[in-house]
């Protein structure tokens, strides 16, 4: 039988109120036979012990004179009486003196009582009643009346209230059949709705709302529902969708890790990446393990205790896949623990990218890079082999060069100065300039070697201050700037790591150069400074000489380049070589500025930072310096 | 106590004894009883069923008593006692006086007095009239003309020759004659319960 808990409501109501009624008809019914029962009793009760007051008053006489005719005479009235089917009365030592009728007790029964009482029995009533004169007991009077005619009248009630119940049931149920219709209709369609929704997933259906009570605003409330279910519905989905296209434009797999398991929920992208077979949302552990290569289980096994362990949430980690085909696929994986309220692992989550793509490019970036550095390397042999030959030959082709050149120079003069007589005016004349000829040619050879001997020497390394290297050399010129009007301005120099010797020529190079071009100046204005440049101060010299065209600065450096007539301005050649060839060796880079007629700026750095930086330059700090 | 219940008949009830308070009765009891041995003593089943009979006259005047009333003014003061005369000597005579003991009529007491049949002073009731007064009837009756007082004899005739009631027996039952027009002139009143059990004689009527 089905429990009533679980009784559809239209029975629980039509039980409910038929229960309801059924028990008011019969507590009414109980309540009113109850009354009927003791009203009855309790009639019949005063009825007879009023009767027996009256007998028994009226017999005190005849009980004390012991008439016993007189006694009999007053039962006999009792007849009037149908119910009353004995009567007895004693005298006061209890002896009989007169009856009536004949009661179906036993005699025993009957027996004198000495005070009034009644009772109940075997459909009897029994009254006693004392006979009392002046005060005094003088004998019993018993009565005794049946309750049959009370009985009959009891059962007839029964059966009344019997056909009552029966009827009100009746009319109860066809009642509550009519009214229960109004309540429960509304919560079967509820209900109906409410499966149906759930076995055809339609967000769409909507319940019927009566009335206003509170069935209408249940099924209000859950119409309400069922919309913002149906427009989260859309929104998730329409995310979903989203969250799905980015993962899938990403490459993108992600899984859930749940270690008490030993397996992961994964989507399609991660299947695809790991090359599962098709099947459901869940991985297990060695079907994924058995996929990453077999040199990287270890460390990713690792990577994950890590993350599982007390002090870290996070999971990172780059291996490679052995992929069914015999490929090999590179993923990036992300993870993060999640933790449950009580500090235990629920699961990891996490994100993998294939980057198969760009750990290849990278590969061969690095061994691309690896051969560029092999051929930089052997082609920086070859021109270093190439250029100690040049070298060589350079320093050999000078050096012995000088030795025919002084032959030249020495018997020109012997010539000239020995032979003057026979010599004529002509002929001295080209002999002066055999020897002019020879005495430049023995500069050149000189520089050379100068310049060769910089790209052949050991360079010693030491702080050195500019400033002194700049004083030795303004004194080593000083007698090219005799008669010449030349106005100096320093700034403090730095004290720079370098070789003191090779920097004293780089001075003595530039300021020469800067007092030869500025030869056709009233004034020569000559500065020395520093000028802040990309990765430490770069010390300049500036002149106001007749400057070049800054189309061929790149040639300035180059050895034997000239940009200017030999005949305007001597030289060799070789001294910017020179200088940018020291400066190249310490590791810094030489470059000038200018425009024709507008003077010069010859800028150089070393590749060493300054060992202490010369203070702000201000305008009393210049050190200026005018020659006459 | 208990022996006694066996022995005497009239404590067959032990309630109603209880309740009557007991030992008030006993004295006219243990009378009874001694009237009773003496007359068995003196001699022979004749004087026992005499002596039975007196008693039973002697307890019916008292239970004639509670069924008569007295105006007011028979009595000087609200709690005078109803007072028993008795004229003349016999065993009923001294019944009446052991039988007083402890008797009560309506809340007064109930005394017992002898008086003379010559004169009759102070206060009277119930008067007796011993057999052995019989002959001053007419005399002791001119006393009582037209005043409240009950005269009772077991005398015969003593009804008609206007004496109010008059004790007989009969198969040792008390039987009663009540002259109800010599009790109405005196002024008691007779109870009907009591009349219907009796054989009236004389003219009820004024």
């Amino acid at each position: 039988m089905t429990p009533f808990r679980d009784l559809p409501i239209r029975r629980k109501v039509a039980v409910a109120i038929l229960l309801t009624s059924t028990i008011v008809v019969l507590l009414t019914s109980a309540a009113f036979m109850t009354y009927e029962w003791v009203t009855f009793r309790q009639g019949a009760l005063t009825n007879l012990t009023t009767l027996g007051r009256i007998i028994a008053d009226n017999s005190t006489a005849a009980v004390q004179f012991h008439h016993t005719a007189e006694a009999a005479e007053l039962l006999g009235t009792l007849r009037a009486e149908k119910e009353i089917v004995a009567a007895v009365l004693y005298d006061a030592a209890g002896e009989r003196i007169a009856s009536y009728g004949a009661s179906p007790l036993a005699p025993n029964r009957l027996a004198a009582k000495p005070e009034a009482g009644h009772e109940f029995a075997a459909g009897e009533l029994i009254v006693f009643q004392p006979i009392l004169h002046d005060n005094r007991p003088h004998g019993t009077l018993c009565v005794v009346s049946s309750l049959a005619a009370m009985h009959r009248r009891f059962f007839l009630y029964f059966g009344i209230v019997l056909s009552i119940l029966i009827t009100a049931s009746l009319i109860a149920f066809a009642l509550s059949a009519r009214l229960q219709r109004r309540i429960t209709e509304p919560i079967q369609e509820l209900a109906q709705t409410a499966r149906a929704i759930t076995d055809q997933k339609d967000y769409s259906m909507r319940a019927t709302q009566y009335g206003e009570d509170e069935l209408g605003a249940l099924t209000g409330a859950f119409n309400r529902m069922l919309d913002e279910i149906k427009e989260r519905d859309e929104r998730l989905s329409a995310n979903e969708e989203r969250l799905r296209v980015a993962l899938a434009a990403a490459n993108m797999g992600t899984w859930r890790y749940y270690p008490q398991r030993r397996e992961s929920i994964v989507d399609e992208n991660f299947r695809r990446i790991f090359e599962l077979p098709p099947g459901g949302p869940v991985a297990s552990e060695t079907e994924m393990t058995a996929r990453i290569h077999e040199d990287d289980r270890a460390p990713v096994r690792a990577a994950l205790d890590r993350a599982l362990g007390a002090h870290n949430t996070q999971f990172f980690h780059e291996y490679r896949l052995a992929l069914p085909t015999g490929g090999i696929r590179w993923v990036r994986d992300r993870g993060r623990v999640v933790h449950r309220g009580d500090g235990t692992v629920e699961y990891v989550t996490g994100a993998l990218v294939d980057i198969t793509d760009r750990k290849e490019a990278e590969e061969q970036v690095r061994r691309l890079n690896a051969d560029l550095e092999r051929r930089v390397a052997q082609r920086t042999a070859e021109l270093q082999h190439a250029n100690k030959e040049l070298e060589a030959f350079t320093y050999s082709v000078s050096h012995d060069l000088r030795g025919p050149l002084r032959h030249i120079v020495g018997y020109a003069e012997m010539v000239r100065d020995e032979n003057t007589s026979e010599l004529s005016e002509t002929g001295r004349n080209y002999l002066e300039r055999i020897v002019a000829a020879a005495e430049k040619l023995n500069r050149i050879v000189d520089s050379l070697l100068s310049l060769s001997r910089v790209g052949r020497r050991q360079l010693v390394m030491q702080p050195t201050r500019l400033d002194e290297l700049l004083d030795a050399a303004l004194r080593e010129l000083e007698a090219e700037t005799r008669g010449r009007r030349i106005e100096w301005r320093r700034e403090p120099l730095p004290t720079i790591e370098c070789d003191a010797g090779l920097m004293a020529l780089v001075f003595s190079n530039l300021l020469s150069n800067a007092l030869k071009y500025t030869r056709p100046r009233e004034v020569a204005i000559i500065t020395i400074g520093t000028a802040p440049h990309d990765g430490g101060p770069a010390v300049f010299v500036r002149d106001n000489g007749v400057g070049f065209d800054p189309r061929f600065r790149e040639k300035l450096f180059g050895a034997f380049e000239r940009l200017h007539n030999a005949t305007d301005f001597e030289g060799t050649g070789v001294g910017l070589a020179i200088v940018d060839r020291i400066i190249r060796r310490h590791g810094g880079r030489i470059w000038a500025d200018s425009e024709p007629d507008r003077g010069a700026t010859f800028y150089f750095t070393l590749g060493a930072p300054p060992v202490s930086v010369a203070p702000a330059s201000t305008d009393s700090a210049l050190a200026s310096m005018a020659k006459s | 106590m208990p022996p006694l219940n066996h022995v005497l008949p009239l404590s067959r009830f032990d309630g109603l004894t209880r309740r009557r308070g007991g030992f008030a009765r006993w004295p006219r009891v243990f009378a009874f009883v001694g009237l009773v041995f003496a007359c068995m003593l003196a001699g022979g089943k004749a004087r026992a069923s005499e002596a039975q009979e007196a008693a039973v006259k002697a307890a019916g005047l008292f239970k004639i008593i509670s069924f008569v009333e007295w105006p007011a003014s028979a009595f000087s003061t609200s709690d005078a006692p109803l007072v028993v005369g008795v004229v003349g000597r016999d065993p009923i005579a001294n019944l009446i006086e052991s039988f007083a003991e402890g008797e009560t009529w309506h809340g007064r007491k109930v005394v017992v007095r002898p008086f003379s049949s010559s004169r009759m002073t102070g206060e009277c009731h119930v008067l007796f009239v011993g057999l052995s007064e019989q002959s001053n009837w007419s005399n002791i009756r001119s006393q009582c003309v037209a005043r409240p007082i009950l005269t009772i004899s077991d005398a015969s005739q003593f009804a008609r020759m206007g004496g109010i009631v008059q004790l007989a027996t009969e198969r040792n039952r008390l039987h009663l004659i009540v002259n109800v027009g010599v009790a109405r002139e005196s002024g008691v009143t007779i109870s009907s319960k009591v009349l219907r059990l009796a054989e009236i004689v004389g003219d009820p009527r004024p």
